[in-house]
């Protein structure tokens, strides 16, 4: 089952003939049963077009009727990444996964009040996107060095979900679905969120969670853990090092007024009974160590 | 001419008074309180009704005097509209879509429509105007405004939120920024709000902000500081200095005068406005009130709404300001610190930091022409040139990483090994071998530099491209440090390949937990 997505998704894609939407549609249509599940494309001014065989419409409502697809990804450039995911949650799409970085604040405020009482999803913005190893990726994560498991990850960063995934796979270790959430201050689902979902799925036995400075995502989903959480959960939190008041890549990654360092989500999250290690090059090896 | 005043508070009460003594004599009231029915049923004998129904039907006004709470202004506006009823409104506030639909309703009809702009009767204002158009003191350049009165002062009969001035939505300050807008874009023109800081000071019963310090940028280039706070006691404060190419132009409140000095003159020159009474019969305080109902009554009698100094259209315009200062401008941080008050009882800001989001620079053109490229670390403004992250930091190893989360978690490896990493480099997503040249040259200007540890996952980004760029850097800046590279992923392989062939001395790390190692070992032997 693994969570959100599986093979049986039908995806559209938003910006799908600009550079960076052209490349990934395209890697992951190659990506295991990619090839069904991508089926339509978005864009206002080259409705009737084909991509790579998919088909182009002008509106995410005429894709979704046209095609069934329930999922969108965004690659949409950043001053109108946010009225797309406004259009996605207005045809009344289920699950939308915006890849791009640098939306304004301000832009992403307006988007998450106005999907209170709507029922889609949201991932990102800014995040590498949701694989559900072989099956279906959706998003800029590289597919090869994924394989089917059984440990959920979910993490706000990309590359640092990367190197826990390979860490996973030294170990032997598969995954149910990987998910980054994305380095935005505002963003989807949180930590929390996608724990939840984990709890519930049956091909998920564990979930490696990695955190990092900034917000209080991890502190709110570490005291989620403890009360319900039935699942073993290890983790890692980025940035110890990082000092106050600097952005370090992320644009919700920053201390400020001495809230959201490492350290404290790192007692929080241990205060709630999560293994956490301090070293990054241990995560894979954290985690086997607590499966049953 | 049938005159109903709507709403008989302070305001609609003093319409009234305006009315009577513009000798107009077919003046009837309508408010739903019947304390107030009464007060002015007994104090101006003039007839009251309950209700809007009742009054149309049995009165049949020609014209309204809309002083009710801002949030129904509108509401009565339309209703009057569609009966061909004259208005007259007092400022607007909110309301703004709805504000700009009736401007265009009224177009080309003999209905007039227009809301009220009292401040431009004021005998301040209207010599400040007259000394700008005469070019008294040059082109003007700067002016800094601050009036205010301490809410609870406004109507010291009621609880300040038993009355609609304690309404975030309409009251306090966002009531007397247009208000005073109204003047002051008179004269400069409409501005472009550049930044709002808006606090709540004091603990005043209300849910509003009770100052806003507003930053305008006027066509002509002028620039403008708009105080607006209702703090200001015991007495209200107003005080407006124009600074022109020529001279100044001062308005004083408390002293009631304009003076003004230019560089033909020794000294300055007062006018004084006498703050008349009533038995003076010259300028009583109500003069303005009544000069602004007195312009309206010449617009209806000629049926020409541009008859009147202000328009509906031109309350749209101020709202628009209001409006984008509220929402100020992409902020992400306003702080004053220290803010004092001074023994004159005026609050003083000795200093504010304000940072803007990033993200949306795009579209702030005129915050971005403020960034001062000399304030900035020389290193960061270069990287951000190349879209790169750069942070600087004490320590003597380089970091070179793609990705936010992988750069922070490389930086904490290399201190948990008992390292020190210089900074913080994430070259990105899509980088090309020009943009990692330039990072590798950027953490190389740091001459703290003992070891440099080069840590990468390519997903979109190839190690392939890493590696090129970090040949092509190593040689052109001949690196005489130690190097550890680490390269996973995409093209891993090839990456490695080019390391080994291009005869540099590299030490090449098969994982994180390796290189982090190696890389500590090497900068403590560089030391």
């Amino acid at each position: 089952m693994a969570i959100l997505i599986n093979k049986d998704t039908r995806v559209m894609t938003q910006g799908i003939t600009g550079k960076t939407g052209q490349f990934h549609t395209k890697s992951c249509i190659e990506y295991a049963k990619g090839k069904n599940c991508f089926v339509a494309g978005v864009n206002p001014k080259r409705p009737g077009e084909y991509f790579e065989n998919i088909p182009i419409f002008a509106t995410v409502k005429e894709a979704k009727q046209a095609t069934g697809a329930t999922v969108s990804v965004i690659y949409v450039p950043p001053p109108f990444a946010a009225s797309a995911i406004d259009e996605a949650v207005d045809a009344g799409i289920d699950l939308v996964i915006c890849i791009t970085e640098g939306i304004p604040v301000s832009d992403m405020i307006r988007t998450r009040y106005k999907m209170h009482g709507h029922k889609t999803l949201l991932i990102g913005p800014n995040c590498p996107g949701i694989i559900t190893p072989d099956e279906i990726k959706i998003g800029i994560m590289p597919g090869h060095i994924h394989k089917k498991g059984r440990i959920g990850v979910v993490s706000r960063s990309g590359t640092l979900t990367y190197e826990a995934v390979a860490q996973l796979m030294e170990q032997g270790l598969g995954q149910s679905t990987c998910i980054g959430i994305g380095g935005d201050s505002i963003n989807g689902l949180k930590h929390l969120d996608v724990m939840r979902m984990f709890n519930e799925d049956n091909d998920t036995d564990a979930v490696l969670m990695v955190g990092e400075i900034g917000g209080s995502d991890e502190e709110e989903c570490a005291a989620w853990i403890k009360k319900n959480m039935t699942k073993p959960v290890v983790g890692f939190v980025a940035g110890v090092t990082a000092p106050e008041g600097k952005r370090m890549g992320h644009a919700g990654a920053i201390i400020s007024g001495g809230k959201g360092t490492a350290q404290e989500k790192i007692e929080t999250m241990e205060g709630c009974g999560i293994k956490i290690t301090r070293n990054p090059a241990e995560m894979g090896k954290l985690l086997k160590s607590v499966l049953r | 001419m049938k005159f109903l005043v709507i709403g008989l508070g302070s305001m609609g009460k003093r319409r009234v008074r305006n009315l009577i003594a513009l000798d107009c004599d077919n003046i009837a009231g309508f408010d739903i309180r019947p304390d107030r029915r009464k007060y002015s049923n007994s104090e101006y004998n003039i007839v009251t009704f309950k209700s809007l129904e009742s009054a149309i039907n049995k009165f049949n006004p020609d014209v309204f005097i809309i002083s009710t709470p801002p949030e129904f202004h509108m509401e009565y506006a339309n209703f009057a509209f569609d009966r061909k009823i004259h208005c007259f409104i007092e400022g607007s506030v909110v309301d703004a879509d709805k504000i700009l639909e009736l401007s265009q309703k009224i177009k080309e009809t003999d209905t007039v429509i227009v809301p009220s702009c009292t401040m431009r009767f004021y005998p301040g204002p209207m010599k400040i105007k007259e000394l700008v158009e005469q070019g008294v003191v040059g082109k003007p350049l700067n002016f800094n405004y601050q009036t205010g009165q301490y809410l609870p002062d406004w109507h010291p009969w009621e609880d300040i939120e038993d009355f609609y001035v304690s309404n975030p939505e309409t009251g306090g300050c966002r009531e007397i920024v247009p208000f005073e807008l109204t003047w002051l874009n008179d004269i400069f023109g409409y501005p472009k709000p550049l930044a709002c800081v808006k606090r709540k000071l004091t603990d005043m019963n209300a849910d509003i902000d009770d100052i806003y310090h507003c930053l305008l940028s006027y066509p002509a280039g002028v620039i403008g500081n708009l105080t607006v706070e209702v703090i200001s006691r015991p007495r209200t404060t107003r005080e407006f200095r124009l600074i022109g190419t020529d001279g100044e132009i001062v308005f004083d409140g408390e002293a009631n005068s304009v003076k003004y000095i230019n560089s033909s003159m020794e000294e300055w020159k007062v006018a004084v406005f006498n703050k008349g009474t009533l038995e003076d019969q010259y300028i009583n305080p109500e003069e303005p009130y009544i000069e602004e109902i007195r312009s309206f009554l010449m617009a209806v009698k000629i049926k020409k709404t541009a008859c009147y100094p202000n328009s509906l259209f031109d309350d749209y315009k101020v709202l628009q300001n209001l409006y984008k200062l509220f929402n100020s401008t992409d902020a992400s941080l306003v702080e004053i610190n220290p803010l004092i008050l001074t023994t004159e009882n005026h609050f003083l800001a000795l200093d504010a930091k304000m940072s803007f989001d990033d993200n949306s620079l795009f579209r702030h053109s005129e915050i971005e022409v403020l960034r001062d490229l000399d304030e900035e670390d020389r290193l960061v403004t270069q990287a951000s040139k190349y879209d790169l992250s750069y942070v600087p930091l004490d320590g003597n190893i380089g970091c070179l990483v793609n990705g936010a989360g992988l750069a922070m978690a490389t930086m904490d490896i290399i201190k948990l090994y008992g390292g020190n990493p210089a900074n913080f480099l994430d070259v990105g997503g899509g980088a090309t071998t020009e943009k990692v040249t330039e990072a590798f040259k950027i953490m190389l200007s740091n001459t703290n530099l003992r070891a440099i540890l080069v840590n990468i996952f390519g997903g979109i980004m190839r190690c392939d491209v890493i590696a090129s760029g970090v040949v092509k850097a190593a040689r052109e800046v001949k690196l005489t440090l130690p190097l550890v590279v680490r390269l996973e992923g995409t093209n891993a392989d090839l990456g490695k390949r080019i390391l080994t062939e291009s005869g540099l001395e590299i030490i090449s790390a098969s994982s994180m937990d390796d290189a982090a190692r190696n890389v500590v070992t090497a900068a403590s032997k560089g030391e």
